[in-house]
């Protein structure tokens, strides 16, 4: 595992140690208070970490590529995809800490009128807009793995997944419609916005069981890990986003709902590792020259 | 005028035993000897024909790398046999994959690594 790879899942596992801590004790005391302290003291510092991680790696896999390479394009927009994350942490912080940093301020009608406005770009900016800048990465991807036979025939339970995601998408677009309804009032633009995450996350989804099908077919190896575990994050952000869900549905207990917060940071470590196995494969060759000369 | 025949030195350049055409020249001889060698290292030897020690060398550094950065199984997305995996078969994918950069480093650790 490339040294990068190793230190984003050993901070991860530190912070998950920490989390499980803060989490125990409001299991045994009902109190917000080390949860809520955990979440905003260490949780919004590592998500804006890892996307500052995954920023740097990509943007160093870009320029391991001539302007007229096409994974350089890929490159760029995962970067961007990376700074839009970014962007969505350092907003979200911003709007939690908000309140007490006004709080008796002559900046207080700012803040005021800014806080809702910086949740909601932050939403957009880390949701669809990261979504979409993903989303023509991979088909880049996924094109130039056609053209050199890594990507093939789908095989029955590719295609069973395939439809169970359209299925899904086709369902989420019947519920925004009848959400749409004459009873129902203008939706604000974040909102309709919003809306696009799920039909996104479906198209990403599509792409990851595509990537996957490649990933198996090359096997374990530097790249095909990097591909892979794209694969995993969008994965896990379909959890999260079913969490998300499935908390509006009150079809959670409140303990479980805490617990689906946590699906974050290991959606931020897999999302900021991925970057890294490329690196790690663009490098190895001059890494390996480098130890071969200081023997 | 007649300009001294002279190759560049190519010392790093795998040793191979191959035959090659007869020429009355020996400059010749000896590029035609390197122009061939150089071919079975870029393309692989030919089917059902002996390949030497360096050009076995060469071939299994080149799985190495192809295994290490691409996967494991990568060869067979190249060839169904691994032994017609060549740098001129598997450059155009661990270009596209790796880029021009490193591609470039991967051919020199593939030719030169001792």
């Amino acid at each position: 595992m490339p040294r990068a790879v190793l230190w984003i899942w050993r901070v991860c596992a530190i912070h998950y140690a920490i989390g499980s801590a803060a989490y125990l004790h409001f299991l045994l005391t009902g109190s917000y208070r080390y949860l809520t302290l955990f979440f905003l003291v260490l949780g919004t510092p590592f998500l804006l970490l890892n996307a500052a991680a995954e920023f740097y790696f990509a943007f160093e896999c870009r320029s391991g590529f001539d302007p007229d390479e096409p994974l350089r394009m890929t490159w760029t927009f995962i970067a961007l995809a990376a700074l839009a994350r970014f962007i969505a942490a350092a907003l979200i912080f911003l709007d939690h800490w908000r309140p007490s940093s006004f709080r008796g301020s002559s900046s207080l009608v700012l803040g005021m009128t800014l806080s809702r406005s910086l949740a909601e770009i932050g939403e957009v900016t880390g949701g669809p807009l990261a979504m979409i800048l993903l989303l023509i990465a991979l088909s880049r991807v996924l094109s130039v793995q056609h053209r050199f036979g890594v990507l093939r025939g789908l095989s029955r339970i590719d295609v069973l997944m395939i439809g169970v995601i359209i299925a899904f998408m086709i369902g989420e677009a019947a519920r925004i419609a009848h959400y749409l309804g004459p009873s129902s009032g203008r939706p604000s633009l974040a909102q309709a916005v919003l809306w696009l995450s799920d039909p996104l996350l479906g198209l990403l989804l599509i792409q990851a069981v595509l990537i996957r099908r490649s990933v198996n077919r090359v096997g374990v190896g530097l790249v095909s890990q990097c591909w892979g575990t794209y694969v995993i994050a969008i994965l896990a952000t379909l959890a999260g986003d079913a969490s998300i869900w499935a908390t509006g549905e009150s079809l959670l207990s409140e303990p479980l709902v805490v617990l689906t917060w946590y699906i974050w940071f290991f959606v931020a470590a897999a999302f900021a590792s991925a970057p890294a196995y490329q690196l790690a494969a663009m490098k190895l060759p001059i890494l390996q020259k480098g130890r071969v000369l200081q023997r | 005028m007649e300009e001294p025949k002279t190759l560049p030195d190519t010392s790093s350049s795998p040793a191979l035993a191959v035959h090659a055409p007869s020429f009355d020249d020996p400059v010749l001889d000896e590029l035609a000897r390197r122009m061939l060698s150089w071919g079975n290292v870029w393309f692989g030897a030919s089917e059902g024909r002996e390949t030497s020690a360096e050009q076995h060398r060469v071939r299994e550094r080149l799985l190495y790398w192809v295994k290490r950065c691409v996967g494991v199984k990568a060869t067979a997305v190249l060839s169904s046999h691994d032994e017609n995996v060549s740098l001129a078969t598997s450059s155009p994918l661990l270009t596209a994959l790796l880029g021009r950069k490193a591609m470039l480093e991967l051919s020199r650790r593939v030719l030169n690594d001792s």
